[in-house]
């Protein structure tokens, strides 16, 4: 593990190529940005454009280890810094007290060791350098997260009463996914590079596609493109994103298909079109829209 | 160009996009500076890649970017006029959202008489509210207080201390601790509660446009008894997000940011597109989930209702409950008979006046029920 930058924008965009992620290049250009200004990347766009695809390809391209941490209502701090394992201690008493032992003060020491410490994703990432650091989802969160995340963000560092502050070698890089179902607050995005990731080119989506299933027929990821492409225009509850690009090729291969007929759209509608609603209205057109 | 120069190139350049209605304070100024000095690229692509990762905040911010990056160094004026506000025109606020302006030619000019002021012709007009009296600020304070005695609670993921429910093992043990191991009393914990969500939808078109004011200001008093669990957007021909204008304690600067933020006052309704519009961008991804969702409006919708049928449909599926306030509902003789209002009917939980004192308290009364 090491952590050198790349030379240039190129060189990283390959590294992430090869780790399987195909970027755009402002994509590119903010994670370089990211890891060289030690700033955290605040990561929008519509649910499956690979918000978290990124952190993923950004660990693998530099080969560091990956934490994530998953949001939701409620997180606080022991469970995104670290708590302390409180039957642990409460057995180490117990045994001390057993053996007769009497020395208080030793013993309360013992009890705030390091070895009864268990550190969660940001603590871990702080001490595990070079890393990758995913918050995943933050706007499920609080928004008295985010400020407790601002402070954890701005000095990389963590202050556990009972041992000190653990401060992270080299800051890990830091990935900050949102889908918006609330306003992040300015302070924590000014903070961090902001990022919007767009449905990818058709050139792109492609690529993706080929990358993760090399053996599909070339009409058939043609025909899947251009039917994704549709539906995003169309004006769907829910556009398909390349997460679901990527389901419907894999349903159609399991299905042994060469290209989409209406009966390879009938049984996979389920893996590329998720409402009730929109499947209604895609049954309803004989499935036009996602006939070649 | 000398160093010197380039750097009063990106001032000039930020100055633009300041223009254009992105905020760039000192701070971010600076990591544009820091960007395109550690970005191994050069020129102007340096400057629009580091600018892009430093200076944007939204989605909305990235596409204003774009366009007058390539306005000011290439002089693409294609979407100037989308950028550029009207320089007499206060700039929009920030989160605030245009949505798909859209042009109909203007066919069924017999439905306009019953459609009365529901014009579908886009009419921008801000407006500005006149500064408020004593009287209407005492009446803003009590309808502040009268809404925080009636707020609906849910429970949320987070525990409080409590006398009976499930054991709180963390803490019993923290307090064993202390007696040398011996859990000598259970602590229990229970879900606190938490303020539902609501989303206030504030029809501000013309055939609404004596009740404007007191929707305003009754949107200002709702946000400020729970400003985080609570988002306001007037509707008209457009939507706009207007609950950040009132994150102020002063109510006349609160409702006159919002009355400023607004571009389509008294203009044509199309309720079913902007409700459309509004699960998109906002409702669907969590803000309708399981909200008290206030619509105010008479209902006269312009066109087909086939639209704003299908999206009370959606927003039904989605929130907790629908509260539609109809000014006119307490006009002696009243029928639902806007076609807009039949349409939404079927979606609707509660459907109430609002319009004199003792009806708001009925309505305030139905947002509090949990």
């Amino acid at each position: 593990m090491s952590a050198a930058l790349p030379d240039s924008l190129e060189e990283l965009a390959a590294a992430l190529e090869v780790a399987g992620y195909f970027a755009e290049e402002t994509v590119v250009a903010s994670v370089f940005l990211a890891l060289a200004m030690h700033r955290p990347l605040f990561c929008e766009g519509e649910p499956g454009v690979g918000k978290t695809a990124l952190a993923h390809a950004v660990s693998r391209a530099m080969n560091w280890p990956l934490f994530r941490l998953q949001c939701y209502e409620g997180l606080d701090a022991s469970e995104a810094l670290y708590s302390w394992d409180f039957p642990r201690q409460l057995l180490h008493m117990r045994v001390a007290e057993s053996t007769g032992r009497r020395d208080a003060a030793s013993l309360e020491d013992e009890l705030y060791d390091r070895k009864f410490l268990q550190p969660r994703a940001i603590l871990r990432a702080f001490e595990t350098t070079p890393s990758v650091l995913l918050i995943d989802e933050i706007d499920r969160a609080d928004d008295e997260f985010e400020a407790f995340l601002l402070e954890a963000l701005s000095e990389f560092s963590v202050t556990i009463p009972e041992l000190g502050t653990i401060r992270a070698g080299t800051p890990p890089f830091v990935v900050v996914t949102s889908n918006r179902t609330r306003e992040v607050h300015d302070a924590l995005k000014r903070r961090c590079l902001y990022q919007w990731i767009d449905h990818p080119s058709a050139a792109r989506e492609r690529a993706i596609i080929e990358r993760r299933f090399p053996a599909i027929p070339p009409v058939l990821a043609g025909q899947i493109l251009s039917a994704v492409s549709r539906l995003r225009g169309a004006g769907m509850l829910k556009a398909p994103g390349v997460a679901e690009s990527l389901d419907w090729a894999e349903s159609l291969l399991a299905l042994g298909a060469s290209e989409i007929s209406a009966r390879e759209a009938a049984l996979t509608l389920g893996t590329v079109v998720k409402y009730h609603e929109d499947q209604a209205r895609i049954r309803a057109s004989k499935f036009e829209l996602l006939l070649p | 160009m000398s160093e010197a120069d380039a750097a009063d190139r990106i001032f000039a350049f930020l100055d633009a996009l300041r223009d254009a209605g992105l905020t760039i304070d000192i701070a971010r100024a600076g990591a544009l500076f820091e960007a395109t000095a550690v970005l191994p690229a050069t020129g102007l692509r340096a400057i629009f890649l580091a600018g892009r990762a430093t200076l944007c905040g939204t989605p909305e911010d990235v596409a204003r970017y774009d366009a007058c990056f390539a306005r000011f160094f290439f002089g693409d004026a294609r979407d100037s006029a989308e950028i550029l506000p009207d320089p007499s025109a206060p700039p929009m606020l920030p989160g605030a959202t245009d949505i798909r302006r859209r042009d109909k030619p203007d066919e069924d000019d017999d439905r306009d008489v019953e459609m009365g002021a529901a014009s579908a012709q886009e009419v921008l007009r801000r407006r500005k509210l006149s500064t408020l009296s004593a009287d209407e600020k005492r009446l803003i304070h009590a309808l502040i207080s009268g809404l925080r005695g009636k707020l609906a609670l849910t429970r949320s993921r987070r525990k409080r201390t409590a006398a009976r429910g499930a054991i709180d093992v963390r803490r019993t043990v923290r307090a064993a601790q202390w007696r040398g191991g011996e859990p000598e009393k259970l602590l229990r914990r229970l879900p606190r509660p938490r303020i539902r969500k609501r989303v206030l939808l504030l029809d501000i078109s013309g055939s609404m446009a004596p009740f404007a004011p007191g929707l305003l200001r009754f949107g200002y008093a709702a946000y400020r008894c729970a400003p985080r669990r609570t988002e306001i957007f007037t509707i008209g021909t457009r939507l706009t997000r207007i609950s950040r204008c009132f994150d102020t304690q002063d109510c006349e600067s609160g409702i006159l940011a919002a009355s400023r933020a607004v571009p389509d006052w008294s203009g044509g309704t199309r309720l079913g597109e902007q409700l459309g519009a509004f699960l998109d961008i906002w409702g669907q991804r969590g803000m309708a989930r399981g909200a008290i969702i206030v619509i105010a409006s008479d209902g006269w919708e312009r066109g087909e209702t086939d639209s704003l049928s299908r999206q009370m449909t959606r927003l039904k599926q989605l929130s907790h409950s629908i509260i539609w306030a109809n000014p006119h509902k307490s006009t002696p003789g009243f029928e639902p008979l806007a076609r807009g209002m039949q349409a939404a009917l079927p979606a609707i939980d509660h459907f109430v006046s609002g319009s004199s004192a003792q009806e708001l308290a009925q309505l305030i009364a139905l947002m509090g029920k949990p």
